[in-house]
């Protein structure tokens, strides 16, 4: 729905804080002014950085909101910059959105509170701890690192500065889903035996294509646009960067991302990981093993019209008295099936205790004006994340490999401990 | 959802390959660690061996690679192309030569090589090469000092700690704020290192040192922290003050700071605060699920400002026992009716740890006033109490038309309930069914269904269908009497 006509001022933002007054979950108005500006917490002003589908996506989920207002877009690609401001513009009326080639030239405005990352994968970490560190909240599209010493660093970062960070790993904040992970948590399962995660079972692969004549830097930016990726000749297919392993994990962390995550949160293990990884044999991942330390198993399948209940990015919980499953285009599955009627209480509760809302983009803006902890916050993001990484350093040296999640190294295994972190161009660094 | 339709797409364009441009010098069977190593070396130092094949061959050595490796990748250190990837595999060898062939490069590369060797000594954490770095910090390449001071920030130890905090002091504002970051990033480390002594005093020395003020912020929040329960008079100090940003960083600091005398000390401030930050601060103390926050989130629950209200029964939702009970049906009650419907989520969702919460709103399912019995009934329902299902059966009666809405409402919640006793939840089920017969004269088939389905065993997902019709038609009826009214 267009806004045109709504000024950017004061007084319409204050007009659109009292319509969302009837929320109580919104801070008022003048709750949480920034040093030397004028009351400005009925909006959270943010940029835009790297938006292309998923990204779009995401910001009309964020423009929507009465009391968030994009004011830039930093992109290295000028089709994506030029798009985006248009989108933004329309939404307002106003040609008032400032186009950035470099993220870091966006970062230095003050007025900026909070920005939206959904870059390709290899700058979701650099970028989020670098706006971070500039004071500015992030919601920021997965998978939430490219390496373990990536996800560290961005989890501590988020810590050190204060930050609100949002990983968009939507599901948490889906009704379904959290019914689900309730009724994990709660034993209404029994005791939980079983674990099975969804992947795209598809590996990234290294590889270099001829060199082509690098394009201007107002069309395409390509010292920016490889960023902490290795060096390597120009080559236009690279601009559809997923499947080359130095820009994409791959298909384990492709899905994983969502469906570990949500493992982790039905096994009460969010700030761990299994300890035991069994390499399946093949170079895609489907049938992967984890084991966590009380023995129950994290099993990774490919995409399977059998897994129940059908769909894509699906989870599905096994316990001794009962089975939950749940997945995109599907309402949470399980057996038995009488357990339908504890749901609404068990959402209530849930809502009660947490004070959540069932919508992702929602609860990061409301996080940043509370600073609570976001529900996809960086330390559980990196943890989920975290097992991606492991089995895929297990596929990589094609063998199993044991994990500590609390020391987050390979127990006596120097050669995966050197794969916890990822080669990087200078000048980026952790 | 979008995103699964974004991923088929993405799916399917990936299932087209691309072929490689170069071969890789991959591994060949039945070799050996050692002779792979010696292949790979001699594949880096021959003149003709193309860049892409240099690329993996770093990359694999970083794996396996030893000291027998060293200089080969040394030499790749100034190769704009290959810097990077040589050394990533050099961090990676656990022998003093790749220190040394490092600190040779800190002084031989320029510009971003250098930077990126720079980034190697921090990774490695080399202190022999800490005064190398001071002096780095002052170069007139501010990539390559601000470079230096993070690699401090990453090496520690006392050395670092004096250059960063004379960096900090003076010279270009972003290295000073570089400097800060490295200095707040050593005290987390001694944070996590459980040498709270040592990192309150570098983040008090950060923070006199008036550094920039995301790094005052970072320093801030660390020195709370680093104090654990006697942090709580700077925090407090911080929520009262009026640097909105402090602010956001204590109440930050306020969920972390573990200890029921930190929650008496924070609540004992709510009253004393403005209603915008009483707001915050009561979201905090809920998050901290500490009930010694329940005297101060009582009271706050009487404030004459609407959104304190708000704020004070989520709270008590989160942290309250059946003390927060009359509170909460209280604020069911309030004029404003975000205030009454969070109280009512609050009655339906707060835990009942030990057991007294049940008894209490069961207690007043037969209230005077007709907004507390509405909200009684409804909690009641919700919360699957099957002792309440013959006053609820009696609340859909009631003379009050939205009590009658709520008895429905709670009815259809015990009738779909699964735990408990096998009694209690027949008689539930029993209840339902009576009422379920009595909208037979306005809607008989769907009572004949409800009957039906309801001698079925454990039939939920039928009695919400049937029961809606007669929820609907109870919420018609209500706007109905209301326009009579």
């Amino acid at each position: 729905m267009s806004r045109k006509g709504i000024q950017f001022n004061r007084r319409s933002f204050l007009k659109g804080a009292a319509a969302l007054a009837a929320a109580p979950t919104i801070i008022p108005a003048t709750a949480l002014g920034r040093e030397g500006r004028a009351a400005p917490s009925e909006r959270v002003v943010m940029g835009a950085l790297g938006i292309g589908n998923r990204g779009t996506f995401d910001l009309k989920r964020l423009i929507a909101f009465g009391d968030v207002q994009f004011v830039a877009i930093a992109d290295v690609r000028q089709e994506n910059r030029e798009r985006v401001k248009k989108l933004i513009d329309d939404e307002y009326g106003f040609n008032s959105t400032k186009p950035y080639i470099d993220f870091r030239e966006m970062l230095a405005r003050e007025d900026i509170d909070a920005v939206l990352i959904a870059t390709g994968d290899r700058w979701h970490a650099l970028a989020a701890s670098w706006a971070m560190k500039a004071g500015k909240d992030v919601y920021c599209e997965k998978p939430c690192s490219m390496s373990i010493a990536q996800g560290r660093f961005m989890a501590d970062t988020a810590r050190r500065y204060n930050r609100v960070y949002q990983a968009g790993t939507q599901r948490r904040s889906e009704e379904p889903f959290v019914f689900l992970m309730e009724m994990a948590r709660r034993g209404m399962l029994g005791q939980i035996k079983t674990l099975t995660a969804h992947i795209m079972a598809r590996a990234a692969t290294h590889q270099w294509f001829p060199p082509e004549p690098e394009p201007p830097r107002e069309v395409l930016d390509w010292d920016m646009f490889l960023g902490p990726t290795p060096w390597r000749p120009y080559n236009k297919r690279f601009i559809q960067w997923h499947w080359h392993s130095d820009m994409h994990g791959g298909g384990i962390p492709e899905w994983g991302s969502h469906t570990f995550d949500m493992a982790q949160w039905a096994h009460d293990s969010e700030n761990s990981a299994p300890i035991e990884y069994e390499y399946p044999n093949n170079d895609t991942g489907d049938g992967f093993v984890c084991t966590y330390a009380d023995g129950v198993k994290l099993v990774f399948k490919g995409s399977d019209p059998a897994f129940p209940p059908g769909g894509t990015c699906g989870i599905k919980v096994e316990g001794t008295e009962g089975w939950a499953a749940c997945s995109d285009h599907y309402d949470t599955a399980f057996e038995p099936k009488s357990l339908a009627g504890e749901r609404e209480k068990i959402i209530a509760e849930y809502q009660a205790r947490t004070g959540r809302v069932f919508d992702h983009w929602r609860d990061f803006v409301d996080c940043v004006k509370s600073r609570r902890l976001a529900v996809a916050h960086a330390e559980v993001a990196h943890r989920s994340t975290s097992i991606a990484h492991v089995a895929n350093i297990a596929m990589e040296l094609k063998r199993n490999v044991k994990w500590d999640p609390v020391k987050e190294e390979f127990p006596g295994d120097e050669e995966a401990n050197r794969l916890r972190s990822r080669p990087m161009r200078a000048p980026w660094r952790l | 959802m979008q995103a699964t339709k974004e991923t088929k797409k993405k799916e399917r364009k990936a299932k087209a390959p691309e072929s490689a441009a170069k071969p890789t010098p991959g591994p060949i069977p039945g070799e050996t660690k050692e002779q792979e190593e010696r292949r790979l070396i001699a594949l880096l130092q021959a003149a003709d061996t193309p860049e892409f094949d240099k690329d993996v061959a770093c990359r694999r050595l970083g794996i396996i690679g030893t000291r027998a490796s060293v200089p080969a990748l040394a030499a790749l250190l100034d190769d704009d192309h290959l810097c990077d990837v040589a050394r990533w595999a050099l961090e990676k060898i656990p022998d003093p030569s790749v220190d040394k062939a490092l600190r040779a490069a800190l002084n031989k590369t320029k510009g971003r090589n250098r930077i990126a060797v720079i980034n190697s000594i921090g990774a490695r954490g080399d202190r022999g090469a800490v005064a190398g770095l001071a002096k780095s910090m002052r170069d007139s390449d501010e990539g390559v000092a601000l470079a230096a001071a993070a690699a401090l920030g990453r090496i520690g130890g006392p050395e670092a700690v004096s250059a960063l905090t004379q960096a900090m002091g003076s010279g270009p504002a972003a290295v000073r704020a570089e400097a800060g970051d490295a200095l707040t990033r050593i005290a987390e480390g001694m944070l996590s290192a459980g040498q709270n002594a040592e990192a309150v005093k570098l983040f008090d020395a950060v923070r006199a040192a008036k550094p920039a003020k995301s790094v005052l912020l970072a320093a801030m929040r660390g020195a709370i922290l680093a104090r654990k329960s006697e942090g709580a008079a700077l925090l407090i100090e911080q929520i009262k003050g009026e640097d909105w940003e402090m602010c956001d960083v204590a109440l930050r600091a306020a969920r972390e700071v573990p200890g029921p005398e930190v929650t008496k000390t924070l609540a004992a401030e709510v009253a004393k605060l403005p209603p915008p930050k009483q707001i915050l601060l009561l979201k905090a103390l809920g998050d901290r699920h500490d009930r010694a926050a329940l005297p101060a989130a009582l009271e706050a629950a009487k404030s004459t400002d609407a959104k304190v209200r708000a704020a004070a029964v989520e709270t008590l939702g989160q942290i309250g026992d059946e003390s927060a009970v009359p509170a909460l049906f209280a604020a069911a009650t309030d004029s404003e009716p975000a205030v009454a419907r969070l109280a009512l989520a609050s009655l339906i969702g707060m835990p009942d740890e030990g057991g007294k919460v049940n008894p209490a709103i069961l207690a007043r399912i037969e209230d005077k006033d007709a907004k507390v019995r509405a909200a009684a009934v409804e909690a009641a329902g919700k919360r699957h109490l099957p002792k309440a299902a013959a006053a609820i059966a009696r609340a859909a009666e009631d003379g009050d038309v939205q009590v009658r809405v709520a008895a429905m409402k709670g009815l259809a919640a015990l009738a779909i309930m699964q735990k408990g006793d096998a009694k209690e939840k027949e008689a539930a089920r029993a209840a339902a069914l009576a009422l379920a017969e009595k909208l037979a004269a306005s809607h008989a088939f769907e009572a004949a269904e409800a009957k039906r389905k309801l001698t079925e065993p454990l039939a939920p997902e039928g009695f919400v269908k049937i029961v809606s019709p007669g929820l609907s038609g109870g919420a018609a009826k209500a706007k109905q009497e209301k326009k009579q009214q």
